[in-house]
């Protein structure tokens, strides 16, 4: 081992820290490599000239136990740690809020599509309700083959950290003939905005207008959605 | 202005430095040295950054060779200044192509050097003074 390779060996040994080894590696070497430089350009074969840069150093155990004062391992340890928890809180923070209000806002968590061949009708609709900081926005009512009538809805909470209750109930569905409905199903993909579907089972072919009735925790609405009116398949 | 004057906050490495003169090598008392490392230092990076041969380089030459550092022992001094927030480091390319370790002043590092200017002002004025006056005495 030559003499500059010693000299950085002795004074890294002291560097109990082992994660800033390599960087004050590569300031020493290129200082004594600067400074071999020097003695080359006055004459010095190469040689020469690293060890009387390595000569210029000083004494590799000092200098090694000064550097080790300055890099103590336990404070690099809990900066290592804490660096390392920094970064995957961040990372969770990205996976579980920022992705799914992405995907929400840029409408990646659209609900499956009803086959084009199963609709009878479809009407699009465009109702806003507002429930204390919660928007209702319902969008289409779709009459399928199966009898099954869907109200494809979204909502979201105007305050940025809001309560997160998921609205599963827009109210009590029922038909300008005086049929109620409370059988069904019902969908939801969640985000930032949740889109979802109500689907009441055996909506009556022959009514023509479609009743949402809300009335829970002292709020209320009432829609009233004619579904003559939609687009006819 | 008590802890300058009683000792030198980086005196243990900072200050194995040898005096000039003559011809000869004189070694420098240490607490002599001590409070200046830092003024100095800090001086030459608030004029622009450097790395650390740099600073080596600049020191010979504005001190005539007065201070010679142990080259090595700059590094421990410099990791001290970036630990106590004076000065911040980050690696770029210098000009021969090489990674480079450069050092930057900061903000808190320009408060502490007009700190340590002030004081090197007290300390070498009070230091005249009583050599004056030993003159005086011995002369």
């Amino acid at each position: 081992m030559d003499k500059k390779e010693s000299f950085l060996a002795e004074v890294l040994c002291c560097v109990r820290f082992p994660f800033d080894r390599e960087k004050i590696r590569m300031e020493l070497e290129n200082h004594i490599e600067d400074r071999a430089g020097d003695y080359e350009g006055k004459g010095s074969d190469r040689e020469a000239a690293v060890n009387l840069a390595v000569r210029d150093m000083g004494n590799a155990r000092e200098i090694g136990q000064a550097l080790n004062r300055q890099h103590n391992p336990v404070l690099g340890w809990i900066w290592l740690v804490t660096d390392v928890l920094a970064v995957l809180m961040a990372a969770c923070l990205i996976v579980s809020l920022v992705l799914p209000s992405l995907s929400s806002l840029l409408s990646f968590n659209r609900l499956d599509p009803i086959p084009a061949s199963d609709i009878v009708f479809r009407a699009e609709v465009d109702k806003k309700v507002k429930l204390d900081d919660m928007v209702i926005h319902i969008s289409d009512v779709i009459y399928d083959t199966n009898g099954d009538l869907s109200m494809d809805y979204e909502y979201f909470d105007t305050r940025l950290w809001g309560a997160g209750w998921t609205f599963s109930n827009i109210g009590e569905i029922s038909d300008n003939l005086g049929n109620h409905y409370s059988e069904g199903r019902f969908e939801e993909s969640g985000g930032f905005v949740s889109r979802c579907r109500q689907i009441v089972s055996d909506f009556s072919a022959e009514a023509d207008t479609l009743k949402i009735d809300y009335n829970s925790y002292n709020r209320k609405y009432r829609l009233e959605i004619s579904l003559r009116a939609g687009d006819k398949k | 202005m008590s802890r300058f004057l009683s000792i030198a906050p980086i005196a243990d490495i900072g200050s194995d430095i040898s005096c000039f003169s003559e011809a000869r090598f004189m070694k420098v008392d240490k607490g002599l040295l001590g409070g200046s490392t830092n003024l100095m230092l800090l001086s030459l990076l608030s004029e622009s950054d450097k790395y650390g041969y740099e600073i080596i380089r600049e020191l010979e030459r504005r001190s005539d060779r007065t201070f010679q550092l142990q080259e090595g022992t700059l590094y421990p001094v410099l990791h001290k200044l970036e630990n106590n927030g004076y000065v911040k480091s980050y690696v770029g390319i210098g000009d021969n192509g090489r990674k480079r370790k450069y050092y930057r002043i900061t903000n808190c590092g320009v408060q502490q050097l007009a700190k340590e200017k002030k004081r090197w002002k007290v300390f070498s004025v009070s230091v005249n003074k009583v050599l004056g006056s030993e003159v005086q005495i011995f002369g």
